[in-house]
């Protein structure tokens, strides 16, 4: 691959991050990138800051990068409290389709026995007679490749195939639904009366586009609706959350429950499972099963006649 | 969702303008993010202060998908609009560029207190003093 930037990369301390980035974007003409990492949270709170901020900004080739090094290194050499520990980085970068190459970490999925999440660029895929469930990954968590979607995933098909004899008048709860991934399938296997409610009004329009894209906008409600305004009688309650959420909300989600009901909670890491078992104990469920998948938990409970 | 953080992306790129090209591109692709989703997304959300340099962070989530949230425009570039100039110092210690008034100071450190780590205007007030300069501007009276 043929190089086509060079990508220079400044480490500089987290105070001078914004004037350094200033003079980079001035100095290069496009924006820059002034942190990237991997990180193992919950919460973008939990985050710390970093005390050396990296810049990095990209100069399109043909250019005299010598030149553009002297004014980055000159600038910084100018600034109150700068002391260089390493110099700006310099790397050749190749010409990439990147909007389309992110799509390579996106293959259909093949869930349980009937279902199939494929992306919309691979849906001449052979499905094997599984229901295909296309969806694109975006601004809402479920794209199916993670394991807390996986369980609750296998778990309602484990509960509607075969088809109930009630299928068609059953009531479902996605709560959370994050991209409407759940609902869709509930809608794929038979369901006809889903609601799938959200927080989040982001991720309820994109649960809306999924469930037209899937064609199962007749059969699933989206909408933000919190749930103490929701109605009961729900058969299968399906609530991929976290762990204390799902505990804090434990009266409101047993209550709407109907009588033989199913409730399928994810969303728990290992080490919070007893305290989801802990704080569901009180309440008139039997306990069915704990599904498992690397560091995540499914419980399944049926409610008592 | 369950949402498990596991990438934390900053940006600082002009709004409204947002495509796959760098610092964009290399830097969600790399997490494997729906790049032109997110470009879409940012420019319908930015396009009334077209141009304008514009932080964003975005958050990864397990499964790949995104949020993000957009910033108020960096101190450096509420300088140069406010005091009229087009660039900064690139000698800051040397050469100036313009002033820049307390009142002016303080207007702008209100303005940037949402993103500011600062516990009152006055110690956002002194990073603004810092930041200008830094720039090449005098803080006046």
């Amino acid at each position: 691959m043929a190089a086509s930037w060079y990508q220079v990369t400044c480490d500089v301390p987290a105070p001078l991050s914004e004037t350094v980035a200033d003079f980079l974007s001035e100095l290069s003409g496009c924006g820059v990138c002034t942190e990237n990492r991997d990180v193992d949270s919950f919460s973008p709170d939990d985050i710390p800051e970093l005390a050396t901020a990296s810049i990095t900004c990209y100069f399109t080739l043909p250019c005299q990068i010598e030149q553009q090094l002297a004014q980055i290194t000159g600038f910084l050499a100018t600034l109150p409290g700068y002391t260089p520990v390493i110099p700006p980085q310099v790397s050749l970068l190749g010409e990439e389709d990147w909007a389309t190459s992110w799509k390579a970490h996106f293959k259909p999925l093949a869930i349980g026995h009937r279902l199939l999440i494929t992306p919309s660029w691979e849906t001449d895929g052979q499905d094997e007679g599984r229901a295909v469930i296309v969806l694109d990954p975006g601004m809402a968590f479920g794209t199916g490749g993670h394991e807390t979607t996986r369980l609750c995933l296998e778990c309602l098909e484990s509960l509607l195939v075969p088809a109930p004899a009630d299928i068609t008048t059953m009531k479902i709860l996605d709560l959370g639904t994050g991209s409407g991934i759940l609902a869709i399938a509930a809608a794929k296997l038979g369901a006809l009366q889903i609601d799938a409610v959200d927080i989040d009004p982001q991720a309820v329009i994109v649960a809306e586009e999924n469930c037209t894209l899937n064609k199962v906008a007749e059969q699933i409600s989206c909408s933000t609706t919190p749930l103490e305004q929701l109605g009961d009688g729900y058969q299968i309650i399906l609530a991929n959350i976290l762990a204390e959420e799902l505990v804090r909300m434990a009266p409101g989600i047993v209550s709407r429950m109907a009588p033989g009901g199913s409730l399928i909670l994810s969303g728990i890491l290992a080490e919070r499972e007893e305290l989801v078992r802990n704080g569901f104990d009180p309440f008139p469920l039997h306990f069915e099963a704990s599904l498992a998948a690397g560091e995540w938990r499914c419980l399944h409970y049926r409610r008592l006649p | 969702m369950a949402k498990k953080i596991t990438g934390y992306i900053k940006l600082q790129i002009p709004a409204g303008k947002a495509n796959p090209s760098p610092p964009i591109g290399p830097a969600l692709g790399q997490h494997g993010v729906n790049i032109m989703e997110f470009c879409k997304a940012f420019n319908a959300k930015t396009q009334a202060d077209e141009g304008t340099i514009t932080p964003v962070v975005i958050t990864v989530y397990a499964d790949r998908s995104f949020s993000f949230i957009t910033k108020t425009p960096p101190v450096p570039v509420l300088i140069k609009k406010t005091i009229g100039i087009e660039s900064g110092s690139s000698v800051p210690n040397k050469t100036k560029v313009g002033k820049l008034t307390k009142a002016q100071v303080e207007e702008i450190a209100k303005k940037k207190m949402p993103d500011l780590n600062a516990a009152s205007v006055e110690a956002a007030m002194r990073t603004v003093e810092g930041t200008a300069r830094s720039m090449g501007v005098d803080i006046v009276e």
